[in-house]
């Protein structure tokens, strides 16, 4: 009853493939009904809108208005798969975070609109009637585009099967973690009629798929579908059972069915890999995509070279330190300092040592995420005077004396006669690129082997749900770059105080001191946890001696739960509610994060 | 709405009968009157060696135009045209609203007096930021009057073609746009002149990403925006790195075919970009091709902005010199002619716009970046084409030491340098009948009231800036 119309669709395509060939001529290959049925369902949120939602506005009451939001919410998660695969900057602005779209190089701030903005207004205590209005507007006005968008559009079937795979990995990555709904928290509801969504558009290549095949999907879907459907409370439902026991072997499932109807996987476009069979599939993420430059692709002679260079003292000014200085592979490349001490001058650099396993799978670097690439970092660190203080254009000249070197830099870079700075950066980066193993106990065991244990389950089922760690640390890599197009990365502002007590915020203000934006003042990028054990001490200022720390300022309500006065703090102000009992369990599943058997 | 319909209806008519009346004026004895027509201050000043250059305000967001009362000339108003008003003895100036994805449409009189005004696209059916635009001609380019204005919001942006003559009732017309011209993050789509080519239309479009692209399409048949090609600029030794390009240096490019243009999404038209090896520019904005007709119409001008802190990559910005061989656009040469780390923060800061004429390139800055090391406002510099030298031409005039100019123009009570941002500046000599004259578009972000909030009308858009356009007398050409 929840979703009348998305079955009565169901029913319609059903009836369709039932009957064929209509006297009304509806169209029968599949990318032509896909674009009709995705019309209508555009249609079908206007009318949402207009008959179900609009009225409602000026008197309606919130128990009404929050119903009929959630039913609007679901009619596009139906279609989601389709906008946020080809028109993601639109997918963005309908239903991306309720946080300002900030045009950093123009200084502009926007504010944001769609679905998430309408949940937090109609969740409020009291729904703010004038700014439902205004922002029903904006959602129009997103939907007239979305229509002109769509009804141009011409898509083929591999895009088609890589937008059902991307929607899956979305389902795991975002939904999972409550992303799009973080206010009603009826994310687990939306499962089971997602994945229906799905299904009718896979079942309409049924005439060319053998049976069993076919069978053999809907099973596991269906079964998907129905233990979401069966367990819809965001604090209780067992996530890891859930993507262990349906959601992977689905997205194995829609594989086999792309390969047995021979739909060609859609490769070198995205960080997964076209052919990954499921979101923890080994080697699923391809480092390469993170590359500033083709020539930095990660071959075996350029990680080898660049290797070299990250234990090279002669890269610095004063020949005694290189990058393995601070990044100690034994430490997952940190250096247990609260912050590093500064080569050029007295005291210490102004903040602490990150962890480069996985910094590959970043689109921006340092925790003021002020480089685009590891290249522009590189490049930064070495000619930093409290860092590395050392000269590329002068180090390109002094190992081109090296025979050694020169041997090993013409085989990663064939047909380079002189030693070019920029080949040196490319080396390193495709070195750093290539930090993360993928083989924590945790990636094991979504790829079928030994289970985690009881508490590690129930600390990822924290950590993704009611811990909302997992709405900034996204899976699978658990930092801040957004799955699955992998395309941006994100900070955040926690409010990390100057010293453990507590009693006054880190006067750093990170991305603000290079955009000088409100909302930047003390955000800080978001790193990965894996491996998180071995790095401590922790923030970008070191002030955490050990994660429990951290896990008790988060609970606590970050900055503001502590009395600092931010208006743009990101992390949920309130208390998470979390029981010592629980933050052991996150502590456990941090522990399965580690990687097993390191690879440097 | 009836003298649209009109309009419409006998637009060809009119169009020849444009075309008479301005090629039969030989002299400027026109109705111009050259003053100041805003009640706001002009927000520009000259340079001393350009004293002689006069400056009026034409229109600005506090202006209450007669037929019009209503009407709010927007924020930031961008790419720009002007026509002769076939249905009058006046004009029909064009403004994109950059911030609310809305083009206005201004009518001037005689004396070049605005009088009314209207959108003819608002928010909803601009669908995307619009930026910088290029109003085609039959006389220029074979084929228009057609508005060609660029959206810049994401890779799913498309180039829309705006009937400048369209009634404002359509002003949420979404199916303007012009799939064929791609999709991507798009500054300006410049058709070259019909001369460099005839017989086809061939357009330079800018990508405004941090992986910049110069894109081509090419049709083999004048006017035809559906069916052409599309190509990446890249060089012939496949060298992606801009600053590999060492300025005066000229490096052979040619442009290399997308594939499955009417289907790859914005991340496959990406990793497109970088596998076939297209220079990647720090953010491609404006393009304006050299005036005069013949080989000049093949001879461009752009400008990539800058980035800070990105190795291969412009800070400061430079531009290019795009000359295309005479008998294939698919080949030329292109030459860095100015790059802003020559002098930093004095020299070049993050070039947003060039209006190309005879003998000069006009560069406009966009200072908002806010660089640490900027020493001034954003200027208009004056290239010359044939010297290689660029002088600054025209500054903002934020008179900082004025208590109640700042009290009215700088509400956010913005100190640094380049808060504000210049548009489209564009020859309008010829339309007008006045030589050496001029349009100049401003974005000044500081001067914010309540009541510029929504002037689309749309409700989209919750920015509150004001805008203004100035006109420009005795600009060398």
């Amino acid at each position: 009853m929840r979703y009348p119309s998305l079955l009565l669709n169901a029913l319609l395509i059903a009836l369709f493939l039932v009957t064929g060939c209509q006297p009304t001529a509806e169209p029968t290959d599949p990318i032509q009904v896909i674009h009709t049925d995705i019309t209508r369902q555009i249609q079908g949120l206007d009318e949402w809108c207009a008959a179900e939602w609009e009225p409602l506005i000026d008197q309606g009451h919130p128990d009404s208005l929050r119903q009929a939001f959630l039913r609007g919410h679901a009619r596009y998660k139906a279609m989601e798969w389709a906008v946020e695969y080809f028109f993601p900057f639109t997918a963005d602005q309908l239903n991306g975070a309720a946080l300002p779209e900030i045009e950093e190089a123009e200084h502009q701030v926007e504010d944001p609109m769609g679905f998430q903005v309408l949940e937090e207004l109609v969740f409020a205590d009291e729904p703010d009637r004038e700014a439902l209005r205004i922002e029903t507007r904006k959602v129009k006005s997103l939907l007239v585009r979305l229509n002109e968008l769509w009804a141009g559009h011409q898509f083929r079937p591999d895009q088609t099967f890589d937008a059902i795979r991307f929607e899956l990995y979305r389902l795991a990555s975002l939904t999972l973690a409550g992303f799009d709904l973080p206010v009603s928290g009826r994310s687990i509801h939306e499962l089971q009629p997602t994945l229906h969504a799905l299904e009718q558009v896979v079942l309409l290549w049924k005439d060319s798929l053998d049976s069993n095949g076919l069978t053999r999907f809907q099973q596991v879907l269906d079964g998907a579908g129905q233990y979401a459907g069966a367990h819809p409370d965001f604090n209780t439902f067992d996530r890891y059972t859930f993507l262990q026991s349906h959601l992977i072997p689905l997205m194995k499932a829609l594989h086999q069915v792309q390969s047995d109807l021979g739909i060609p996987f859609l490769d070198g476009v995205y960080a997964f890999r076209g052919d990954a069979r499921h979101l923890f599939d080994e080697g699923a993420l391809d480092p390469d995509f993170f590359s500033s430059n083709v020539l930095g692709t990660g071959t075996p002679e350029r990680i080898a070279l660049g290797e070299r260079l990250f234990y090279d003292t002669s890269l610095s000014g004063n020949g005694q330190v290189s990058c393995a200085s601070c990044h100690r592979p034994e430490l997952a490349f940190t250096d247990g300092l609260v912050k590093a001490a500064a080569l050029g001058s007295a005291g210490s650099l102004t903040r602490n040592t990150p962890i480069l396993l996985y910094a590959g799978y970043q689109q921006a670097q340092f925790y003021d995420l002020r480089s685009k690439t590891l290249e522009d970092q590189i490049d930064d660190v070495i000619h930093n005077r409290d860092e590395i203080h050392g000269n590329l254009d002068l180090s390109a000249e002094t190992l081109a004396a090296d025979p050694d070197f020169v041997a090993g830099y013409q085989a990663a870079f064939p047909g380079q006669s002189s030693i070019d700075p920029g080949y040196l950066r490319l080396a390193l980066s495709a070195y750093v690129r290539s930090l993360g193993a993928f083989n924590s106990r945790f990636d094991l065991a979504m790829r079928g082997g030994d289970a985690l244990s009881p508490d590690e389950q129930a600390g990822f089922n924290l950590f993704m749900g009611k811990g909302k760690c997992g709405t900034c640390h996204f899976m699978p890599v658990f930092n801040g770059t957004i799955p699955p197009h992998m395309t941006n990365s994100e900070s955040e502002v926690l409010g990390v105080p100057a010293d453990v007590a507590g009693r006054r915020i880190d006067p750093d203000s990170g991305r603000y001191l290079i955009h000088a934006i409100p909302q930047y003042a003390f955000s800080f990028k978001t790193p990965t946890v894996r491996n998180s054990r071995r790095t401590a001490p922790y923030m970008h200022n070191g002030v955490y001696p050990d994660l429990e720390s951290v896990l008790d300022f988060y609970n606590l309500g970050g900055g503001n739960g502590l009395g600092f006065d931010l208006p743009y703090q990101t992390l949920p102000s309130d208390s998470l509610g979390l029981t010592p009992l629980e933050i052991r369990q996150i502590l456990a599943f941090l522990g399965s994060l580690d990687d097993s058997t390191p690879t440097y | 709405m009836k003298k649209h319909s009109f309009l419409l209806a006998f637009g060809f008519l009119a169009m020849a009968a444009l075309l008479i009346t301005s090629c039969s004026k030989d002299d400027n004895g026109t109705a111009i009157e050259f003053k100041d027509k805003s009640v706001n201050d002009k927000l520009v000043s000259m340079f001393p060696a350009f004293s002689n250059v006069e400056v009026y305000s034409l229109i600005s967001s506090d202006d209450v135009l007669p037929g019009s009362p209503d009407f709010i000339f927007g924020a930031q108003p961008d790419g720009a045209g002007l026509l002769k008003d076939p249905n009058s003895d006046g004009y029909i100036m064009l403004n994109n609203h950059e911030i609310h994805r809305a083009v206005s449409r201004v009518m001037l009189d005689k004396t070049f007096t605005p009088i009314s005004g209207e959108y003819i696209v608002d928010g909803d059916g601009g669908m995307t930021r619009l930026c910088s635009a290029t109003l085609a001609t039959f006389e220029e380019h074979g084929f228009g009057p057609i508005f060609l204005t660029a959206g810049e919001s994401g890779a799913d942006s498309r180039v829309h073609a705006i009937d400048p003559f369209g009634p404002a009732s359509d002003k949420k017309r979404t199916d303007r746009v012009v799939p064929a011209l791609g999709r991507a993050s798009m500054e300006n789509a410049v058709p070259l002149p019909k001369d460099a080519y005839p017989g086809k239309t061939v357009i330079v479009i800018g990508e405004d990403a941090g992986n910049g692209q110069v894109v081509l399409y090419v049709s083999n048949t004048v006017g035809d925006l559906n069916n052409g090609s599309l190509y990446f600029l890249r060089r012939t030794n496949q060298d992606p790195v801009e600053t590999n390009m060492a300025v005066g240096q000229t490096y052979d490019v040619e442009f290399v075919a997308i594939d499955n243009a009417s289907t790859a999404t914005g991340a496959e038209i990406e990793a497109q970009a970088a596998s076939k090896l297209a220079i990647q520019f720090a953010r491609v904005e404006d393009l304006d091709y050299r005036k005069g007709g013949g080989a000049n119409s093949r001879e461009l001008y752009f400008v990539a902005t800058g980035q800070l802190g990105q190795v291969g990559k412009t800070e400061w910005g430079r531009m290019y010199r795009l000359i295309f061989d005479a008998s294939n656009p698919l080949k030329g040469k292109l030459t860095p002619v100015a790059d802003g780390v020559k002098d930093p923060g004095n020299d070049l800061i993050n070039p947003d716009n060039v209006c190309a004429t005879e003998n000069y390139v006009y560069i406009q800055e966009d200072g908002d970046s806010y660089y640490p090391d900027a020493k001034h406002d954003s200027y208009i510099w004056q290239y010359n084409i044939k010297t290689g030298q660029y002088v600054p031409f025209l500054t903002m005039d934020h008179q900082r030491n004025n208590p109640a100019f700042n009290s009215k123009y700088n509400t956010t009570g913005e100190t640094r340098f380049g808060c504000w941002e210049f548009g489209a500046m564009y020859d309008i000599s010829d339309i007008i009948g006045e030589p050496n004259t001029f349009l100049c578009n401003i974005h000044p972000h500081t001067w914010q009231e309540e009541k510029f909030l929504n002037s689309d009308g749309s409700g989209v858009s919750n920015n509150k800036e004001g805008g203004q356009v100035v006109i420009l007398r005795n600009v060398p050409k």
